[in-house]
């Protein structure tokens, strides 16, 4: 077997394209790499101190819907007519927290002008596929319903179509309202309906332009 | 087999790591950001006016054998005219002049991409592939009493002289020869040692 990552990764003879790969693992969130950007009141984004746990996203106690988004600061190097992002969610126990990730255009509001992200929210009794072409955005539910159950999910975008996967099976196919301009990374958390603190762990994230 | 020093960087986010260090190796103005663009990679950029070089490196941590170790690249000059350029490999300091290294030499000024060794002297040598402003993967391979230079998956030029003899780290740099600045884009960069 060969000793190089990027032999494993591409077919002898092509040239890679972007990809990241975060595991966040560590003493600290990586700031060279992420930003974090709130949108109401204090979110944290930290490592979690527990087996398995990777970051910890949390909300602040208030009320007024805190939240907040982890980005590249919108430094979009991925594209949304060809990617692949692939993750792990696992909701706090209070249900009552909105969670949305994928890939997104911007970091500036709740819903960026272009995204394609995985919503796992308390507003849908399901796990979702939610799209945006700049002006009109869209969500598909799944069959899956929202739990605190930890799942990996994984959306792919090729230029005509969404295909959102949860634990290696295809669940949701759209192929309206799909994002056509330079995206990056987005992590997200609102708190929702009631005054505490609210969370989700994540520990893998991997995005690459195909 | 004993685990040898292993090193990936993908070059996306908001900013460069910090442990990359930056140097202007001549003249002033230049940087090194991250890209806002598909593929955008980071962005080293020579700085503007004439002869002017920038490189981004490991501050002289020189973890790779210069006699075995192996560095993949995948980067790109952003404008192919004016004679600008750069290059991508692994040297002993961050400058590519007295000094030991290998490289690829990706410059508009040559009509192929060049494969560079050195130890006491430079040794440039024109691989088939013609100098242009798309992403290519370049693959450099310091062996006993070789240099191997891969371009795309084929091999292009072998060395079996000019080799380095000291300790290696990672470098990319962009260089101008004319009164505009030079950008070289780089997506990926791999050194592990064999």
């Amino acid at each position: 077997m060969t000793d190089s990552i990027y032999d494993q990764l591409n077919a002898n003879g092509t040239v890679g394209k972007q990809r990241v790969v975060e595991t966040f693992s560590g003493d600290s969130l990586d700031t060279d790499r992420w930003h974090t950007q709130q949108i109401v009141a204090t979110c944290t984004f930290a490592p979690a101190d527990s087996v398995d746990g990777g970051l910890l996203i949390s909300t602040d106690a208030g009320g007024g819907s805190p939240s907040a988004y982890l980005s590249f600061n919108d430094v979009c190097q991925y594209n949304p007519l060809g990617f692949r992002f692939i993750s792990t969610c696992k909701k706090g126990s209070d249900n009552n927290v909105g969670i949305k990730a994928g890939i997104g255009s911007d970091d500036s509001s709740a819903t960026p002008a272009h995204n394609s992200l995985m919503t796992a929210g308390s507003l849908v009794s399901y796990r979702a596929l939610a799209t945006k072409d700049g002006s009109t955005g869209t969500q598909t539910n799944s069959d899956v319903a929202v739990s605190s159950t930890e799942f990996v999910y994984d959306i792919v975008g090729n230029g005509s179509s969404n295909i959102l996967s949860l634990d290696g099976v295809t669940k949701v196919t759209k192929t309206t309202n799909l994002p056509t301009a330079k995206c990056q990374p987005l992590l997200y958390i609102q708190s929702r309906s009631t005054s505490a603190v609210k969370t989700w762990n994540c520990k893998y994230m991997e995005c690459y332009n195909t | 087999m004993a685990y040898k020093q292993h090193f990936i960087e993908w070059f996306s986010g908001k900013q460069l790591p910090s442990y990359w260090t930056g140097a202007q190796v001549a003249g002033s103005g230049g940087s090194a950001s991250m890209a806002d663009a598909i593929d955008g990679g980071i962005n080293v950029n020579s700085g503007s006016g004439s002869n002017n070089s920038y490189a981004i490196y490991f501050n002289n941590k020189r973890q790779y054998s210069a006699t075995g170790s192996v560095m993949i690249n995948v980067s790109k000059i952003n404008v192919s005219t004016n004679y600008r350029g750069g290059g991508v490999g692994m040297s002993n300091v961050h400058a590519t002049n007295g000094n030991n290294y290998i490289y690829f030499q990706n410059t508009a000024s040559n009509t192929y991409i060049k494969a560079v060794s050195r130890s006491t002297s430079g040794l440039f040598s024109d691989t088939s592939v013609t100098q242009d402003a798309n992403y290519h993967s370049f693959k450099g391979e310091c062996k006993s009493s070789s240099a191997e230079f891969t371009i795309d998956g084929g091999l292009q030029v072998t060395h079996t002289t000019n080799l380095p003899t000291l300790a290696l780290q990672p470098f990319i740099y962009a260089d101008d020869s004319s009164s505009v600045s030079a950008d070289m884009r780089c997506i990926y960069c791999e050194a592990y040692n064999t």
